[in-house]
């Protein structure tokens, strides 16, 4: 019994020992642990900040944009039905007006459509920003930056069609109200 | 001065400093609703007017010159918008 009890001792010491330096080895690697998530902890915390400030104004401006395309389409589909108006009491044929107004607000519908989701891209992207994976803020990023490409093609595209398209028609118009008169 | 001389000054300083900070506030809730940007610019379609007895030649006068400057003016967005530079990445 008394053998067992020094046995027991003996381990005990031994174990105690061996374990010890491991301990003491812990602490500085815990420590870099802990500052190593310190460190990115505020590096997410200014990425977020920035993020948040410059998409809030990203999301400001094409909210103003909107607004601007939106009147000038307004413009152009009351201006496109005055005209309307004024050659079906003139008798001439408006099939070609009627179709380029049609054209006209289904792009500007598109454009409604790729703003919407631009503009939700900008949100998810800047929730992203104060998250904690890097990943998932890149791949929203990405998203944005692809449905950006789409909405500044669709503005683009609206404005190009009533230049060569309805503007042309609108002419033509005139033109043949002008031999009329003739 | 004996004190109840001093107690109308008092009482017409406090409201004079009470309107300044009121008319202070009102200036800072006021200016700072909105970015800079989105006053800037108005968003209202202007009405569209024509003098009575004009025909299809002078409508799309006015409109190709009305719509033909809207459209000059109409704000594209940026291709680099989104980019690391314009982010601060």
């Amino acid at each position: 019994m008394r053998k067992m009890h020094i046995v027991s001792m003996v381990a005990l010491v031994a174990i105690t020992l061996s374990v010890t330096p491991v301990r003491a080895e812990e602490t500085p690697f815990r420590a870099r642990q802990a500052e190593r998530q310190e460190k990115r902890q505020e590096s997410i915390t200014a990425r977020c900040q920035l993020i948040t400030d410059r998409m809030s104004t990203q999301i400001a401006r094409h909210d103003n944009n909107r607004g601007l395309y939106q009147a000038w389409s307004q413009q152009v589909i009351s201006w496109t039905e005055k005209v309307k108006e004024k050659a079906t009491t003139a008798g001439l044929s408006t099939s070609e007006l009627d179709a380029d107004l049609a054209t006209f607000k289904t792009k500007l519908a598109a454009t409604e459509a790729a703003h919407q989701a631009y503009v939700t891209a900008l949100k998810e992207t800047q929730q992203q920003a104060c998250g904690e994976s890097d990943g998932a803020f890149k791949s929203e990023l990405s998203q944005a930056r692809a449905l950006h490409l789409e909405m500044r093609t669709a503005i683009m595209d609206l404005r190009s069609f009533y230049q060569n398209e309805l503007r042309p028609t609108l002419q033509s118009l005139r033109q043949q109200a002008a031999q009329e008169k003739k | 001065m004996p004190t109840s001389k001093m107690t109308p000054l008092i009482v017409a300083l406090v409201v004079v400093v009470g309107i300044l900070f009121a008319g202070w506030q009102y200036r800072a809730t006021t200016t700072t609703s909105l970015p800079a940007e989105q006053n800037a610019t108005t968003t209202q379609p202007t009405e569209i007017v024509l003098p009575s007895g004009a025909g299809v030649e002078e409508a799309v006068d006015s409109a190709t010159v009305d719509l033909d400057r809207g459209a000059s003016n109409l704000p594209v967005p940026a291709a680099d918008d989104l980019s690391d530079q314009n982010l601060g990445l």
